[in-house]
């Protein structure tokens, strides 16, 4: 059977070589694939123990027979390929690229800003330098009570399907709403995550890996206080306007009276002319309480208008026509159907 | 202004061939672009779904795989983690096992994967046979629709910054004609069930469900349910939903129409501190009952005769309703699904895949 495989000038002439990414027998002649197989003679394993070879495709081409990983040599694999059409297997290992080792990545910031959070906050974002690994959050964020210098049980919503962003480099991490909203009961069991009054760490370990691999540069720790919990709509008739002056291109300015979202807040309000959306750079500030929009072109004298999508949310969680946690039942019928609201200014 | 609550329901069927599939009709062949392979659910004639938060979607394959078997109980694989990185050339600590799920006709077992853990994981369907041989799914050329579930295409004027809104799904199933999807939002806050009916068709616009606890003074619960399974109770359809920690809650099929606000019965709160994380239904000896996997509580095995006469929980309380035991042998479980009539499959945290006798 196996003569009809291919010949060999000799079993020490024949080696296994990777080159371009692919695995090639060279010294011996391929003919007639086997009824087995190419894998029957010829398969690539990476790591160790009893494991399946490696998938791929072959190809023979000008009888030299060639197996194509399915996927790209990796980093840190270990490849062991052995070839037997007869007599003594040859064997030949590779090692993927190495590992990187060097540190580059860091927490950024974290969102909210502020070192005094309502207790019923909703949300961190943490911002990373570079991509990091999936599947690592749980274990490397941890909420300390930074008066016992004990962690706060279970604090956040721990979602196996992490919620980043799609280039991996904003983690949102929700407290679970469960301890969060009143009448719920875990808030009544083991209370809320965040106490009024109360001093807090977030921690972020070093340890969790980037998307290459590799450790942080360093950890990173967020203090803040326990403030009281929010339950009111943030409402934009407080919102205060500071409106440029027509020939610049100054920022408008809206300040709000308590932090928003931040995320949100990059999306979530457009500034129109009467002919439509304006372009322009966004820039939130001050504990994100200030919204600072610079146009791309000077403003022109006129009638303007800020619209605001509803579902913009203070950082707990509160929409601009409903609280986070308002009993649906009683409210729902008294409010007006809008998707946004509007605020005009003018340019002189 | 773009309309940032609409949410559409699109259908895309991303190559030409129309193909004919027992399972999916209309169903078009050709390869299924995933960004990301989450959550699987089985349904008829062996069509398979499967959840892409990444691509913000619901594929429906044709496995074709419908070649009848009774049994794959004895599937015991040791360290699947490693056997899955070996087979895909990359190293165990670089794989992701999202979901475990087993093809009811036959038997096989389906595994999404993610190879590797960056932004540019490639996502991977495995499945196992009842011989224990991995071998990939391939998705180059299957039959396949799809559902769209992501925002309205972001229209970005006035160069508003920021990153499209990402919806993570958390859980699928399929239950009486209709595909079931439990998501949050990585932005703005948004913990729904959505209900689309199966095969995909048409636009369905607003199909979003909020969900509401019956108890505790009617708030709307923002909470996200974890896991679920379908379950008739009486005549009635229903799926039980279990929450962090851990109400497990009836909520009646029939209802869970597009904008609909469905009220859920809380029949059991399970305990504090603990995230549930599969839930399967089965019967044994003629008697109903759900088993439940745990993070801090273990697996609990619950008696589900005559879940109907379960009176809502109203009162604030550490454990009650259903009754349950905790399964002290059971250790480690991260995934739970249903093998056969007789056996649970298990994925422990020690990367073991294990046909259970179901308890």
């Amino acid at each position: 059977m196996l003569v009809f495989l291919g010949s060999a000038s000799g079993a020490a002439n024949i080696s296994i070589q990777l080159d371009g990414g692919e695995f090639r027998v060279t010294g011996w002649t391929a003919t007639a694939e086997p009824s087995e197989g190419w894998t029957s003679v010829f398969s690539v394993y990476a790591g160790a123990g009893n494991v399946q070879p490696m998938l791929g495709t072959y190809k023979v081409l000008d009888h030299v027979l060639t197996f194509h990983p399915r996927f790209p040599i990796t980093a840190g694999v270990h490849y062991h390929a052995v070839f037997q059409a007869s007599g003594t297997p040859v064997e030949a290992s590779f090692d993927g690229p190495p590992i990187p080792t060097n540190a580059l990545t860091r927490v950024e910031r974290i969102y909210p800003s502020t070192n005094i959070l309502p207790s019923n906050a909703l949300r961190f974002y943490i911002y990373f330098s570079a991509p990091m690994s999936r599947g690592e959050a749980w274990p490397h964020i941890h909420l300390i009570d930074a008066d016992t210098n004990r962690p706060v049980e279970i604090p956040f919503l721990e979602l196996d399907q992490e919620l980043w962003d799609q280039n991996n480099q904003r983690l949102t991490v929700l407290f679970d709403p469960g301890r969060i909203k009143r009448g719920l009961v875990p808030t009544n069991t083991i209370g809320p995550a965040i106490v009024e009054g109360k001093n807090y760490k977030l921690i972020i370990d070093r340890e969790w890996h980037d998307a290459r691999g590799v450790n942080l540069v360093e950890g990173f720790e967020k203090p803040f206080r326990g403030g009281p919990s929010d339950r009111a709509i943030p409402d934009p008739a407080k919102w205060r306007l500071t409106p440029p002056k027509a020939g610049t291109a100054d920022p408008l300015i809206i300040k709000f009276p308590k932090s928003m979202d931040y995320v949100l807040l990059q999306r979530m309000i457009g500034i129109f002319d009467t002919r439509g959306e304006i372009s322009g750079k966004i820039v939130v500030d001050r504990n994100e309480t200030e919204w600072r929009f610079t146009p791309q072109e000077a403003w022109k004298p006129g009638s303007y208008r800020i619209t605001a999508d509803n579902t913009l949310e203070d950082i707990s969680g509160n929409h601009l026509d409903r609280p986070f946690d308002v009993d649906i039942f009683e409210t729902v019928t008294k409010h007006i159907v809008s998707n946004t609201t509007s605020i005009p200014f003018v340019v002189h | 202004m773009r309309h940032l609550l609409a949410k559409s329901l699109g259908v895309t069927c991303l190559s030409a061939a129309l193909a004919f599939s027992a399972g999916i009709p209309g169903a078009t062949t050709g390869k299924v672009q995933l960004k990301s392979a989450g959550a699987l659910a089985f349904g008829n004639d062996g069509v398979l779904f499967i959840g892409d938060s990444l691509g913000g979607s619901v594929v429906a394959v044709d496995t074709r795989d419908t070649k009848a078997s009774a049994k794959a109980s004895s599937i015991d694989i040791k360290g699947i983690n490693e056997k899955a990185a070996a087979l895909l050339g990359t190293t165990p600590d670089q794989i992701l096992i999202n979901d475990v799920k087993v093809n009811p006709i036959s038997k096989n077992v389906y595994l999404s994967v993610s190879r590797g853990k960056g932004p540019d994981a490639i996502p991977v369907i495995l499945r196992v046979d009842a011989a224990g041989k991995l071998s990939e799914f391939s998705l180059d050329s299957v039959p396949f629709t799809s559902a769209s579930l992501a925002d309205a295409p972001a229209s970005e004027a006035g160069g508003r910054g920021g990153d499209p809104r990402n919806d993570a799904i958390t859980e699928i199933a399929f239950v009486n004609g209709n595909v079931l999807i439990a998501g949050l939002s990585n932005q703005e806050f948004a913990s729904d069930l959505r209900s689309i009916p199966f095969p995909f068709k048409g636009e369905i616009a607003g199909a979003g469900i909020k969900m509401y606890h019956g108890s505790h003074g009617r708030y709307e619960t923002q909470s996200p349910i974890r896991t679920f399974v379908s379950y008739t109770i009486g005549n009635h359809q229903y799926i039980l939903a279990a929450y962090t920690c851990t109400p497990l809650v009836k909520i009646p099929v029939s209802e869970l129409k597009p904008g609909a606000k469905v009220e859920g019965t809380t029949i059991a709160e399970l305990g504090a501190g603990n995230r549930p994380l599969d839930l399967i239904a089965y019967k044994k000896d003629n008697h109903d009952f759900l088993l439940l996997a745990n993070s801090n509580r273990g697996v609990m095995k619950l008696d589900a005769a005559n879940l109907e006469q379960y009176q809502p929980i109203l009162a604030h309380t550490e454990a009650t309703g259903v009754p349950y035991t905790t399964l002290a042998e059971l250790k480690g479980v991260k995934h739970l699904t249903s093998l056969d009539d007789a056996h649970a499959l298990m994925l422990f945290d020690n990367g073991d895949l294990r046909a259970m006798p179901l308890p």
